[in-house]
């Protein structure tokens, strides 16, 4: 199903459209606030930049790196060319250890390699622990956006949840006793866990660690807890020093909640004793996407999600029309390097207005990628024919002011005649269904332009 | 033999590295008087800021 099509469904239920725009809209204003704050801002944007785009440049060297040092500190570090060699390697270390009680704390990777799904097809079952993450886990959902995976639903829906799998009591919306419900059903799993499976937000290459930011610290509780920690990073999580990542920490919250820092950002370094600690490095199609100039800067991304606060379309048509791990703008530059068939409409589902090029932490130019994408899916004739058609036939028509002229004066006549109904027929005219067309104006800006100066 | 996950991904990043800019320096960021910052940022979000001479004066 298309971007639109998919977005039909989120924009039936006008109130809920409204509410999320609205929303999401007040996160942006919130990071605004918080990044006017800093006066060295665009300063941090701009290293940030500098910073990954050097890493990129040499990934190669710096992941030899971070696995030498990790490997120092007591680290097991695998390898996995995709997601499914990601997901073997998560099922051997579980099987290793006999472990049936499995905790996951955020991570847009597993989601992006199906782990959960994964592992329950081979008899395992893994509990979400971030609250959010939780709630469309129990919903059977996938996350609808990076950093507020439950940004798409109200408490009500949220206690409607909780009524059928937590034992809540029918219509109990108050988000305080939610939150207690939920705190209540996690706690037991995090004491019982024995494997806890968190994502990276940085992995620093000078120290062989990774950086794990949260908020609600279950990550932390989680790992700690467990005997196994199993992290999973996409190679571009790499940074090279560790004073690098003061850069990227003063970034990160702001840009994605208005927050100066999350509230957690905790170093792993070295398994404690008599524990293990493994990271598993994904590419995934990640090697691809550094080898296209045009699009490789979309690595530098460090999920923040300002870019979906930001985005007019993507506030109004919901994450879950992406129909891809990461929604909203930069899920549509990575979405078609993936799958350019399936993801062919995503490219498409924006104004090109460029807020999102304008807030991104580590400035990826995303709205010239999406009009790259848009000749690239064009080119390989992935578009839809009748907008191919109507585009070629437009071009004629632009091409040739003659018939530009005698086309814009059929359309001002015609007008007057044809019945509101047509003109406005949603098969048909999809642009009208929310708006009206304008009068038709006697005569075309050209002449009247002629009419009132007439040449000496 | 066939290659392994490790030697495929570093082979395929290598082979698409490019030039680009030398890592910059992270300077030192002094300009702020970061005990107004964290005065303001804490009142912000709620908080009030509490200050004493030493730990014996806070309040039991
Ligand atoms: S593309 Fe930029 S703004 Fe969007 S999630 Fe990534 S880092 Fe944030």
């Amino acid at each position: 199903m298309s971007h639109p099509k998919r977005a039909e469904i989120f924009t039936r239920d006008a109130e809920r459209t409204t509410w999320h725009d609205e929303t999401l809209w007040f996160v942006r204003q919130k990071r605004d606030k918080a990044v006017y704050a800093v006066p060295e801002f665009q300063e941090l944007r701009e290293l940030a930049s500098q910073i990954k785009t050097h890493t990129l440049s040499r990934l190669a060297d710096y992941l030899e790196q971070f696995e030498a040092q990790a490997k120092a500190n007591g680290v097991h570090v695998h390898w996995a060319s995709n997601a499914e060699e990601h997901n073997a390697i998560v099922l051997d270390i579980i099987r290793q250890q006999n472990a049936t009680s499995i905790v996951k704390s955020k991570s847009m990777l597993t989601e992006e390699c199906h782990l959960n799904p994964y592992l329950l097809r081979h008899g395992v079952e893994i509990v979400d622990t971030d609250l959010g993450e939780r709630i469309v886990q129990l919903r059977q959902e996938s996350p609808s956006h990076l950093v507020l995976p439950a940004i798409h639903l109200k408490k009500e829906d949220v206690g409607a949840t909780f009524f059928k799998h937590l034992g809540t009591a029918e219509g109990e919306v108050d988000p305080q006793v939610l939150t207690e419900a939920a705190r209540q059903h996690l706690r037991a799993r995090f004491l019982a866990a024995e494997v806890a499976i968190s994502g990276v937000n940085f992995a620093i290459a000078e120290t062989g660690s990774v950086v794990v930011c949260t908020n609600e610290g279950n990550a932390d509780l989680a790992v700690n807890l467990a005997r196994v920690h199993i992290a999973s990073m996409g190679i571009e999580k790499l940074i090279p020093r560790l004073s690098d990542l003061s850069v990227f920490t003063r970034l990160l919250a702001r840009s994605a909640t208005g927050q100066p820092a999350t509230t957690y950002t905790s170093h792993f370094s070295r398994p404690a004793a008599g524990k293990e600690l493994h990271v598993i490095l994904v590419d995934n199609g990640r090697t691809q996407q550094l080898g296209r100039p045009d699009f490789r800067a979309s690595l530098k991304c460090i999920r923040c999600g300002a870019c979906m606060n930001t985005c007019p379309v993507y506030r109004r048509s919901g994450g879950h029309s992406y129909d891809f791990t990461v929604p909203g703008p930069i899920g549509a530059i990575l979405s078609p390097n993936i799958d350019m068939r399936q993801h062919a409409s995503l490219p498409f589902a924006s104004t090109l207005c460029g807020s999102c090029t304008d807030v991104c932490p580590v400035k990826i130019d995303i709205h010239t990628q999406l009009y790259k994408w848009r000749q690239v899916i064009a080119a390989a004739d992935e578009i839809p024919a009748s907008k191919k058609w109507s585009m070629r036939l437009l071009s004629r028509v632009l091409a040739r002011p003659a018939m530009y002229e005698l086309g814009g004066k059929f359309a001002r006549t015609s007008l007057r005649f044809v019945p509101h109904a047509l003109t406005h027929a949603p098969g048909y005219n999809p642009w009208a269904i929310a708006r009206e067309l304008p009068e038709p104006p006697p005569q075309s800006f050209r002449e009247w332009f002629k009419q009132t100066n007439p040449k000496p | 033999m066939t290659a392994t996950a490790r030697e495929r991904i570093l082979a395929a990043t290598r082979a698409n590295h490019f030039e680009a800019n030398p890592l910059p320096t992270v300077p030192q960021f002094t300009g702020n008087d970061s005990v107004e910052r964290f005065t303001e940022v804490l009142q912000s979000i709620g908080g009030k800021l509490c200050a004493y001479q030493h730990a014996s004066h806070w309040p039991k």
